[in-house]
């Protein structure tokens, strides 16, 4: 039989990560290439598909040398590695649980953000009502850790399920929203600095750090082909994720698009079903995008887990999981909005979540050849005084 | 003489060679059992007269079998015998009327009592000789059954009409008329420490896993039970996840399904006095497939089947869609619409959650009362439920058309999904979504169908995926889909699924 064997296949792997960076890109992106790029967001979007398809491949080598890099353990992999290299390799387990956290409360704040905007009976858009939010949202949370508390496979079968879902808001948008779009949008202009379009694309990285998890699922795939094409799959979803957003700006407007923070969810309103079915799409759309939200909370969720699974060797990790919940509620209560949230998260990610995703890696393979090599010299120096 | 019963509820006493100790342990056994049949018979011989001691059940046993084969053998044709040639020892004695004298092919030796009296209680004969350790065992059953039937749950408008009896015997022969293979097993065995029902496990040697047999038998081994007096007794207690409300096993009363199924490399379990075979393992995607749909050409089969999926979803879906869109969204509706609804609810007093929930319960009560009545009396609570209550209760303003129409809809997607067990839960599901729906909206269905999404994701039956193929990973992956939501041509259907055993999967090709 082929299940009950605690991996994925190529296939689960490769959704896994679309999914998360897809649902990651595509509701902030347009908001935020608008505010940042301007008239120059052709231009910026580009060189953030630029940057992103070198950090999507920085990831893809990374993995496939963790898949030869072995730990103490005799396990290979990215995990394996951080939670068996003593402190060293513990701390730097620590450091991921907090990326986690961060990265958990603004996707908590992002889901606050799009639920206000897609009308959910109960949730308040003032500043004041925060309780009455997070009770709407508690609900959700915790389906997030019911489908986080899983193993990797099973966990690859929820994205495997899931994963059209995501796509069917955007195929329609882009399907019933043709005639309403803009195409100027679409003619490459460039009125700021090449520093600052540098700056804002390296920034946007921010929004595809998902694609890390690459490192920790790639040593669960079933069988290792040397040619694997999720990085190039990755990428195309990125780019999808740019024509939608070019799509959005062609219909809003970039102007229109800096004043609306929620500009995807926002944009559905102006789709027209043909044939008089529907008056109003938007409110339909929140099944989609409710399912992306949970994408991104889930991952994370499963991630924290996952981490503390290897670290206890096996042990439950649900309660990590309620404590990882708890810690990044107590930041959303700090921050109470997504439009208070998003500039600090992408200063955060600029100044240290980007720079700890390409370093940590690294220093992981340097920990772990260290220690490696320290365990042979003292088995070598054990077998000759015997 | 007292009779000991060890913890598995079985006696254990030898058969004795005297027979007066066995007549002795056998009234005390069957003491106070009005329909046991014993006779102490005597047989001439030169050397003396040897006692010979017959037990049944009537009403379990063939009489006239009995009759032919050991009554008149034994007292005429034994005298014959004896004059021809001297029988002096027991055990010969015992063999001569073994092989020589009971007329029947179907005759075991048992050197235990409990083995002649669980042999009695399924209708055998029982056949204590005077002077011998062994007891003869004549397999003379004859067990009150119906003769076979329609299939009542599963019907079809093409494909064989028969279905499958209470009958053990007649059931593995119907799945054996259809499979002529030598490869095809049946390895038999009992559940139920009282009911000791009798079930069997059908597979092909070649095709099954040899692990999913393991794992079913451990299974079936791993409690004990008073009595399984159906197979619906022993799906619980298989299923993994009790509170699932997905079945994780699937039943059929169609032989041809259980054949099929067994061509795939699945196990069927066959369970005594049962008109249902259990098949394991199965998937989401195996409850939507009924037998018409490879005996019709593959676009009416595939078309039935996609209409059969949306009414899973209508059934699961519509209501707490209703809800939740007049509710709280009704800006979404076109004005056109929106207008009729209003229109039709404008006197009915009650919210909608409730009118919605009230026609929902009124028409499950009329399917259960239409079950429980018999035949003619149950298609006369439908016509009474459908028609006058639901017309008296739009005039009376208790509800809407729309919601009669809804109701409806749902009822009738319902019955589209062909396995009883599994349109059973999409009918619980449905309330479930209504009150989602009328608690938070849309928000309050995504929430449910996400639960359910994850749900059914970590599902298995027996170490296969429940929601296989569209979870099926990368392995076989094309022949996963050739039976999906559309069933391909029989002549594209080269492979067998992923229950078969790898390296056997080849099932059709051109000469």
């Amino acid at each position: 039989m082929f299940s009950k064997n605690g991996k994925i296949s190529e296939k689960q792997l490769g959704r896994m990560l679309i999914l998360s960076v897809f649902a990651s890109t595509i509701f902030v992106l347009p908001y935020l290439s608008a505010k940042m790029f301007g008239e120059s967001v052709v231009v910026g979007l580009l060189v953030f598909l630029a940057l992103s398809g070198i950090y999507v491949l920085y990831i893809d080598v990374l993995g496939m040398r963790y898949e030869k890099c072995r730990a103490k353990s005799g396990k290979e992999g990215y995990v394996s590695v951080l939670t068996e290299t003593g402190l060293p390799g513990k701390l730097l387990a620590v450091v991921q649980f907090i990326r986690i956290v961060i990265r958990l409360a603004f996707y908590i704040l992002l889901v606050i953000a799009i639920l206000g905007e897609a009308q959910v009976p109960f949730m308040l858009k003032s500043n004041e009502e925060l309780w009455s939010n997070l009770l709407v949202v508690l609900p959700f949370l915790l389906i997030g850790v019911y489908g986080a508390n899983t193993k990797v496979e099973k966990q690859g079968r929820i994205h495997e399920m899931l994963f059209w879902i995501l796509f069917i808001p955007f195929v329609l948008m882009i399907l019933f929203g043709l005639k309403e779009v803009d195409y100027k949008v679409f003619v490459p202009k460039i009125d700021i600095s090449f520093g600052r379009l540098m700056l804002y694309g390296y920034v946007l990285l921010t929004v595809i750090l998902p694609m890390e998890n690459h490192l920790y699922l790639r040593p669960e795939l079933q069988i290792h082909k040397k040619k694997n094409c999720t990085g190039i799959a990755v990428i195309a979803a990125i780019a999808f994720a740019i024509i939608i957003t070019l799509f959005i700006l062609g219909i809003y407007g970039v102007n229109g698009a800096c004043d609306e923070p929620m500009t995807t969810i926002a944009i559905m309103r102006y789709i027209r079903l043909p044939f008089g079915v529907l008056e109003r799409f938007d409110v339909l759309m929140i099944w989609f995008f409710v399912i992306g939200c949970f994408v991104l909370i889930c991952q994370m969720l499963f991630f924290a887990g996952f981490i503390f699974d290897k670290m206890s060797k096996g042990k439950n990790s649900i309660w990590i999981l309620f404590l990882v919940l708890f810690l990044s509620l107590g930041i959303v209560w700090k921050v109470r909005t997504y439009e208070n949230g998003w500039l600090p998260f992408l200063c955060y990610g600029a100044v240290l979540d980007i720079p700890i995703s390409v370093i940590l890696p690294l220093l992981g393979l340097l920990v772990n050849r260290f220690y490696v090599r320290e365990e042979d010299t003292g088995m070598v120096s054990e077998e000759k005084e015997s | 003489m007292e009779i000991k019963y060890n913890a598995a509820n079985e006696i254990e006493l030898p058969v004795f060679a005297n027979l007066d100790d066995n007549i002795d342990a056998l009234e005390s056994i069957f003491a106070d059992w009005g329909d046991i049949v014993k006779k102490k018979m005597v047989l001439e011989r030169k050397e003396g007269f040897l006692s010979v001691y017959i037990i049944y059940i009537d009403g379990l046993t063939d009489n006239e079998m009995v009759e032919r084969t050991i009554t008149r053998p034994f007292l005429f044709e034994w005298k014959e015998e004896c004059e021809k040639r001297l029988i002096k020892a027991d055990e010969t004695i015992f063999r001569t009327l073994f092989h020589n004298q009971a007329e029947a092919i179907d005759l075991v030796e048992k050197k235990t009592m409990m083995d002649v009296i669980d042999g009695v209680l399924k209708g055998d004969t029982g056949i204590f000789v005077d002077g011998v350790e062994k007891a003869m065992l004549l397999s003379t059953k004859k067990l009150p059954t119906r003769a076979v039937n329609f299939p009542q749950k599963e019907a079809g408008l093409k494909g064989p009409r028969d279905s499958f009896l209470e009958n053990f015997r007649i059931n593995t022969a119907l799945v054996r008329r259809r499979i002529k293979d030598p490869k095809m097993k049946l390895k038999q065995g009992f559940v139920g420490q009282r009911s000791r029902t009798l079930y069997g496990l059908m597979y092909m040697e070649d095709l099954v896993y040899p692990s999913l047999l393991s794992e079913i038998e451990k299974k079936i081994h791993s409690f004990e039970i008073d009595g399984i007096f159906d197979s619906g007794m022993l799906v619980h207690l298989l299923e993994e996840k009790w509170y699932s409300p997905f079945p994780q096993v699937q039943t059929t009363e169609r032989p041809d399904k259980a054949a099929s199924a067994i061509m795939e490399g699945r196990v069927v379990l066959i369970v005594d006095n049962s008109s249902e075979v259990i098949i394991l393992p199965t998937t989401l995607n195996t409850f939507f497939q009924a037998a018409d749909d490879y005996y019709n050409r593959f676009a009416v089969g595939s078309f039935a089947r996609c209409l059969r999926y949306l009414a899973a979803f209508i059934t699961v879906l519509l209501p707490g869609l209703y809800v939740a869109v007049t509710c709280y969204y009704p800006q979404v509706l076109p004005a056109n619409l929106l207008l009729a609804i209003a229109g039709a609810r404008n006197d009915v007093t009650f919210p909608i959650l409730v009118e919605v929930l009230l026609m929902e319960l009124l028409f499950e009560l009329l399917r259960e009362a239409g079950i429980r009545l018999p035949g003619q009396m149950g298609n006369t609570i439908g016509v009474v439920g459908g028609l006058i209550v639901g017309q008296a209760a739009v005039e009376a303003s208790l509800v809407s058309t729309i919601v009669v129409i809804v109701v409806a809809l749902t009822a009738i997607a319902s019955f589209a999904i062909p396995n009883e067990d599994f349109s059973s839960t999409f009918r619980l599901l449905k309330f479930v979504m209504i009150v989602l729906g009328a608690v938070w909206g849309l928000y309050g269905i995504v929430l449910g169908v996400l639960v359910l999404i994850i749900h059914l994701a970590k599902l298995e039956s027996f170490g296969i995926p429940y929601m296989m193929p569209m979870v099926s990973g990368s392995i076989d992956e094309e022949a996963e889909f050739q039976d999906f939501v559309v069933r391909k041509p029989i002549f594209t259907m080269t492979r067998r699924p992923l229950y078969t055993r790898r390296g056997h999967r080849r099932r059709f090709w051109w000469k």
